[in-house]
Formats: C-alpha cells, sequence, structure tokens
C-alpha cells in the first residue's frame, strides 16, 4: 500500500512516501533547500510557517518518489503528542487529501512513529521486542508486542536525554543543537575523568531522570572561566553517564521481561557512544540489538507513513473528525 | 510584595510547590525565572500534585514547548528556554495560551523571555542556586495571592 505520511508535530514539517516498507521519498523541510525551488520558507515552532511550508514538502515527496497524489491509497499524520498548533495544520492538511482522493486516514502518535522507524530500518527484527526511544523530547522504554501493540515499562521523569545534552551544550558555550558536539568532542576526552551521578540506581522501575545529573554539572563547573575548563573531559563524562544510565535501565527491564531483541530509536540513537555501549554490552548479555538507520532517527514523516500503513492494515481508519491530542497517550491496538 | 523561602533539597521544593498548588485559583499564572538546575521544574512537578496530577505526568517541557495537565484544575505548563526573543514567543502563540489559561492554571518556565507580557497579577517565582542542595525562593505578586499561596512564611516588603 502506498502511503503519503505527514510528521509537523513540533518544529519540523515533513511528508513522506512509503511503500511496502520501502521509504520512497521522505522530506524534511529543514533539511532541504524548498526556498531555492519554490520560494518556500524553513519551517519553525509557528503553526503558520508550517502552513507555508506543508504543500510544498508534500509536493517534493510526490516528487522525489515520481508518484501523484491519484496513486497514494492512504494518509497517516500525526495526530496526538507535539504543539498544538502545528499538530492542527499537518491534521489539516492530511483530512483535505484523503477526501479529496478518497483513500482511508488514520491519526499516529508521535512516539509511535520513532518505534515504526527501527522497524522500518531493520525490517528482519522480530516481535516481542524491547524499544528505546529517546529525543530531544521524550525518552521512553516500550515492550512492543506486537504490530501496534504496546506496553510502557518506563519513561524520564523529568528531562529527556536529548534536551539535557543540549543544556550542557549550552551551558559550556558549545551551541546548539547540543547532540552532535558533544558525541565529537567526547572523542578527544577522558570518560572517567568525573564521576558524575549514575540517575535512579538500584530502582526496579526502568524510569529515567536526567535533571539531577544535568544539575550535577552545573554546579560542578558554574562560573569557571571557559577557558580553563577541561571541556572534552566533561562532556566526555557527562555523556558517559548518560548513555550508561540508558544502556542499563534497558538491559534491566530486557532482563526482567526476557526479551532478545532491543531496537534503539529517537534523535539521540545516533549518538555513537551509545550505538557502541548498546553494542558492546548487548553481545555480553546476549541480546541483539538494532538501530535506526541515522536518516529515520529524527523526527520524519516516513515513519508516521510506517506506522499508518499498519494501522490501516490492521484496520484502524479514521474518520473526517479526526482530531490532534497534543497531549495523548501510546495506544495499542 | 515578595516573600522568601528556603528549601534544602530538591524533595522540599517539590513540597513546597505542592502545598502552594493546593490552594491555587483559576486564572492564576505563575511566572519561574532561575538558571539552570534551579528547581523550576522540580517546583512545578509539586504545584501538579497539589492539583492532583501524578508527578510522573508531568516531565520538562522544554522540546514541546508546551505539555498540557487535568487535574482539579487544568494546567498549562509552557517552557520558553528554546525561545530567544518576544517575537518568536509570539509565534507560538503564547498570548493565546496567557488567555487559554482563564479557567486554569498557567505555569511558564524561562518566563525571562516575555516579561512585557506579563501583568502585576502574575505570580512571580524566582529560584536562586545558594549551594548544589540549598535554593533560595522569591515568591512575589500581590498581598491576596501571597496569602493565599504562601501563608505563614516570611513577609519581607
Amino acid at each position: 500500500m502506498l502511503v503519503l505520511g505527514i510528521e509537523t508535530s513540533c518544529d519540523e514539517t515533513s511528508a513522506a512516501l512509503v511503500s511496502g516498507g520501502d521509504v520512497l521519498s521522505n522530506i524534511i523541510a529543514s533539511q532541504v533547500d524548498l526556498h531555492a525551488k519554490y520560494g518556500g520558507v524553513v519551517p519553525e515552532i509557528a503553526a503558520r510557517k508550517h502552513v507555508e511550508a506543508i504543500g510544498y514538502v508534500v509536493e517534493e515527496a510526490l516528487d522525489a518518489s515520481s508518484k501523484s497524489l491519484s496513486e497514494v491509497e492512504g494518509v497517516a499524520v500525526t495526530s496526538k503528542y507535539g504543539l498544538v498548533g502545528p499538530l492542527v495544520i499537518g491534521v489539516a492538511a492530511a483530512k483535505a487529501l484523503a477526501y479529496a482522493f478518497q483513500v482511508p486516514i488514520t491519526g499516529i502518535h508521535h512516539i509511535e512513529g520513532h518505534i515504526f522507524a527501527g522497524m522500518l530500518s531493520n525490517p528482519q527484527m522480530p516481535f516481542p521486542h524491547l524499544c528505546l526511544t529517546v529525543s530531544g523530547g521524550h525518552t521512553m522504554l516500550v515492550y512492543v508486542k506486537g504490530p501496534c501493540r504496546y506496553e510502557v515499562l518506563g519513561q524520564t521523569l523529568d528531562d529527556a536525554a536529548g534536551e539535557a545534552f543540549d543544556k550542557i551544550a549550552k551551558f559550556l558555550g558549545l551551541g546548539f543543537p547540543g547532540g552532535p558536539v558533544i558525541d565529537r568532542l567526547a572523542r578527544q576526552g577522558d570518560r572517567a575523568a568525573f564521576d558524575f551521578p549514575r540517575p535512579l540506581k538500584g530502582r526496579k522501575n526502568p524510569d529515567f531522570s536526567f535533571s539531577g545529573l544535568k544539575t550535577s554539572v552545573v554546579n560542578r563547573f558554574k562560573g569557571r572561566e571557559r577557558s580553563g575548563m577541561p571541556l572534552a573531559d566533561i562532556v566526555a563524562s557527562f555523556q558517559e553517564a548518560v548513555v550508561d544510565h540508558l544502556v542499563s535501565k534497558t538491559l534491566q527491564a530486557a532482563s526482567q521481561r526476557q526479551v532478545a531483541h532491543i531496537s534503539v530509536t529517537g534523535g539521540v540513537a545516533i549518538n555513537s557512544r551509545l550505538r557502541e555501549v548498546f553494542t558492546e554490552e548487548c553481545a555480553r548479555g546476549r541480546y541483539r540489538v538494532y538501530f535506526t538507520m541515522p536518516s529515520l532517527c529524527g523526527d520524519n514523516a516516513a515513519m508516521i507513513a510506517a506506522a499508518g500503513a499498519a494501522r490501516i492494515g490492521l484496520g484502524d481508519v479514521a474518520g473526517m473528525d479526526l482530531n490532534v491530542d497534543p497531549s495523548g497517550q501510546l495506544e495499542s491496538l | 510584595m515578595q516573600r522568601r523561602l528556603i528549601t534544602t533539597s530538591a524533595s522540599e521544593t517539590y513540597e513546597l510547590g505542592r502545598r502552594m498548588g493546593g490552594n491555587l485559583e483559576p486564572g492564576d499564572i505563575l511566572a519561574l525565572f532561575g538558571e539552570l538546575g534551579s528547581g523550576k521544574t522540580c517546583f512545578t512537578q509539586g504545584l501538579c500534585a497539589g492539583l492532583g496530577i501524578p508527578r510522573k505526568r508531568v516531565i520538562s517541557p522544554t522540546y514541546a514547548f508546551v505539555h498540557e495537565y487535568e487535574g482539579r484544575l487544568p494546567v498549562l505548563h509552557l517552557d520558553l528556554y528554546r525561545i530567544d526573543n518576544l517575537e518568536d514567543a509570539l509565534d507560538l502563540d503564547v498570548m493565546e495560551y496567557l488567555s487559554r489559561g482563564e479557567g486554569g492554571i498557567v505555569v511558564i518556565e524561562w518566563a525571562d523571555r516575555i516579561m512585557p507580557l506579563l501583568d502585576e497579577d502574575t505570580i512571580q517565582v524566582i529560584f536562586n542556586v545558594v549551594t548544589s542542595r540549598k535554593r533560595e525562593i522569591l515568591v512575589s505578586g500581590r498581598e491576596g495571592a501571597l496569602d493565599r499561596l504562601v501563608p505563614g512564611e516570611h513577609a519581607r516588603g
């Protein structure tokens, strides 16, 4: 089934075409020069920026895959979890297209999209599996029993992991976004230089917390001259604490649930140290780990289209009254 | 009017929030100020707990900008950390969020970004880091609101 996916839950305007597990196109407005081609604008958080971009982005997704709208067999749109204004724009566009071409439409939870990015990247990954999805906006551990069947085992109690990366990078004057710059700089640093706290250690619940870790870094180096700080050592030690926390909680849950397959997805899944430690620890514990391909780690519409294909296939079709739910929970079918 | 409080741990900051949350009334807007790690989100978790919202529901909205919760009163939890200036805040429809809060509570982290939009009815809460665990928390606003939210705490002109 050829599915058009639309994602506008926060700062990205994205449209994609996915067919039978193949990504035919996956256009993210901030990553392409729409301005050069269409005179469009790079979207931001403002709903009106999404309005300006959405038409061009859908057009580009069709263009890049050499498909026409009349060939689209279903429309999937992020309708849950995100900012109300931008979500409304995506849902309105999706409804208009589904109505005009008389094809089924389904609403997707943003985090379900990230879970599907893992499956789209690794089609051989079996059920059940454990999915760690971790980005700037969320950090969640989900037991994926089957297609669209979930049990949320744990999530962050305060900040998201990606948010902690960004805030520490900004605090240290390294710029934004913080993930890539910390990843790069940390390779030159000593991971054991500073003993930052490992949050929620000893707790049985696989929940996450990054606020205390962030505060501990800030308290330790506040007021110090940046030139005198061992920046590489600080970020290497900080990153090690984040990675250790993510990996140990995930493996703890994998052991409790006796699942052998672990999916790591979301924007932070790009981090090279996270991939390295997961690979080492999973080899040691006889788990199989699957990473989402980098192009599907950040927010994108291909993952929404993939989730939509599964939901429409299982009969989960919405009506023209599909509405947005900014704080909606991840729901199973 | 301003009142000065001291907390000596994150759990005390949470407890202070919880006590204040129990006395919130529809239309209250709280603007929070303080550097990274000073306790704003922790305080908000307490505030929401005082309104009957489970702690686990309340997490940092830095990325999403806004989280919405349903408790004894509805809560809009804004976080303007990623906003650089007033213009960006207006792009985010922050005025609409402020007016939507009439029947409920609005809590704004990193409220310094929108100082010109705040009126004298806003309850301002400033978090100063004293030591790694100790915080000085300054609550200011109209006298009636302070009497309701921080009764019996030290008064300071």
